[in-house]
């Protein structure tokens, strides 16, 4: 009995097409979907890398913190010292930008060379250790002024702090 | 027919028609895809937003950690022997977490000299703990009499100022009834030589020495202290003076007034009075055998290879009232050069 019917199926002409064209166009669906589901995959991934490395440096930068030890002004050689220390929680502090101002110019030094406070140059500082860099200032500074400096990290960080000249 | 029959035909009748499944898996897979996508998203920034929230959090708390230390650093004492500035403090920590001191700066004030400690490894405060701090710094040029200031950095990056000993106590300790407002440095006591006729040679620093040469012009440079306990500032006139006597030469006296001295070393005239602010430290300058001018003087020969007795003897003004002083107790040995 059922090999009857299925004898008669196969010899429906009309019957073969609607499912050869069933199948064709359900195998089109599934293989368009795991393209998109591929594509969309990669797309998410990569917005879930962006947005970690944007919150990763987020808070590596709220892990930053510098503290302002002392800065001093020499008035015969027209330099300015700024001794600091990384008092955060992260390592490899670099300077990337100082700015001093006051309230009618800025200058801003971006090739700073950090120190330790042994003269020992270096590129950042860990925890806990503290160093300097010196600044030579285009134009003397007004005895008893007050004036800004401006520290950017090279995490984007800023940190400041006013001096009396 | 009844509703229910009326349903179920309509639904096997969906079944049962080809025509739309593809699109029907179609959905149910991009829905699924979908909503996969959205959750792996969503669970991903979820978990990222709470690394931030906790970061921010521990930044918020080393920052209350930071406003609350309280330490006080008082009755600071500086102590110069060639360079090397002792300070001594008492340290007591009045917050309620540990404070570590990491580093501890000096800087002299007459000179605009500066230093530091570099870093303290183990001086620690618990809460309501004090200790007293012992530590030297070397600044080189720095020499007694100078002003000092000083702070310490703890480790959450704080500023602590050391207060400098209450100058009451300074008084009590360092000068004894009656003896007056004006404080002398006796390590700073100097004599100068002449570069020129007007000229010191080797100003300020001079010659740190109490045995001086015979005929030769020289002046006498001595470092004043105003600390006059109700804070006035004492105005010197051209009568002050510098007075040499000779215990073995009866009747030789010799006689050095005050005279004002530009920053290069050159004596000016005539005199204009020099006030000392209270607390502040002047190098007085003694070089001329008259009153308001200059007259360069020198010590007999007559006097060499004997002691004699130094004595200030300076009038002025103290606040608005006249003052007088005699700081007597440098003694001199004049030598043949």
């Amino acid at each position: 009995m059922k090999l009857k019917k299925a004898t008669k199926l196969l010899r429906n002409k009309c019957a073969v097409s609607a499912v050869i064209s069933s199948v064709i166009l359900t195998g089109a669906v599934i293989a368009v979907s795991f393209v998109v589901l591929v594509w969309a995959q990669y797309r998410s991934e990569s917005y879930n890398e962006q947005y970690g490395e944007a919150i990763d440096s987020d808070i590596a930068r709220l892990k930053e913190r510098l503290a302002f030890e002392y800065v001093f002004y020499d008035r015969s050689g027209g330099n300015l010292k700024v001794y600091i220390m990384n008092c955060g929680t992260i390592n490899d502090v670099t300077v990337q930008t100082v700015y001093v101002s006051n309230d009618t110019w800025t200058y801003s030094f971006s090739s700073i060379s950090l120190k330790f406070l042994d003269d020992t140059p270096t590129e950042s500082l860990s925890k806990g250790s503290e160093g300097y860099f010196s600044l030579s200032l285009p134009t003397p500074l007004t005895s008893k002024a007050i004036y800004h400096v401006k520290i950017v990290t090279g995490r984007g960080s800023i940190f400041e702090t006013t001096f009396i000249a | 027919m009844k509703p229910h029959s009326l349903l179920k035909k309509k639904l096997e009748k969906i079944v049962h028609d080809s025509r739309g499944f593809s699109a029907i898996i179609g959905t149910v897979f991009m829905v699924l895809v979908a909503l996969l996508l959205c959750t792996n998203v969503f669970l991903w920034t979820l978990s990222q937003n709470t690394l931030y929230n906790e970061a921010v959090k521990e930044r918020n708390q080393l920052e209350v950690d930071r406003l609350n230390e309280r330490v006080k650093a008082f009755n600071a004492t500086y102590t110069v022997n060639d360079g090397e500035v002792s300070v001594s403090a008492d340290l007591q920590n009045q917050g309620p977490l540990s404070v570590q001191i990491t580093n501890l700066w000096v800087k002299d004030i007459d000179k605009d000299l500066y230093n530091c400690s570099g870093p303290l490894d183990e001086l620690n405060l618990e809460p309501g703990g004090a200790s007293t701090l012992e530590i030297s710094v070397t600044i080189t040029g720095s020499e007694g009499g100078d002003r000092f200031s000083s702070w310490l950095i703890t480790g959450r990056g704080n500023v602590v100022p050391i207060q400098e000993k209450e100058i009451e106590e300074i008084i009590v300790a360092n000068l004894a009834q009656g003896i007056g407002s004006m404080a002398l440095d006796f390590l700073a006591f100097k004599y100068f030589t002449y570069q020129t006729s007007t000229k010191l040679a080797n100003y300020p620093d001079g010659t740190n020495s109490f045995n001086v040469p015979s005929r030769t012009n020289i002046a006498f440079g001595v470092k004043l202290t105003n600390l006059d306990p109700i804070k006035q500032p004492i105005r010197i006139d051209k009568y002050s003076q510098c007075w040499l006597y000779f215990p073995k030469a009866p009747g030789q006296s010799t006689v050095f007034y005050v005279v004002n001295v530009a920053d290069d070393g050159t004596i000016t005239t005539p005199y204009s009075p020099i006030t000392i602010p209270f607390k502040e430290t002047k190098l007085i300058v003694f070089a001329s055998n008259t009153a308001g001018s200059l007259a360069r003087v020198f010590i007999s020969s007559s006097v060499e290879d004997l002691p004699c007795a130094l004595n200030l003897l300076l009038l002025g003004t103290i606040g608005t009232r006249d003052y007088g002083q005699n700081i007597p107790f440098v003694s001199l040995y004049v030598y043949k050069p």
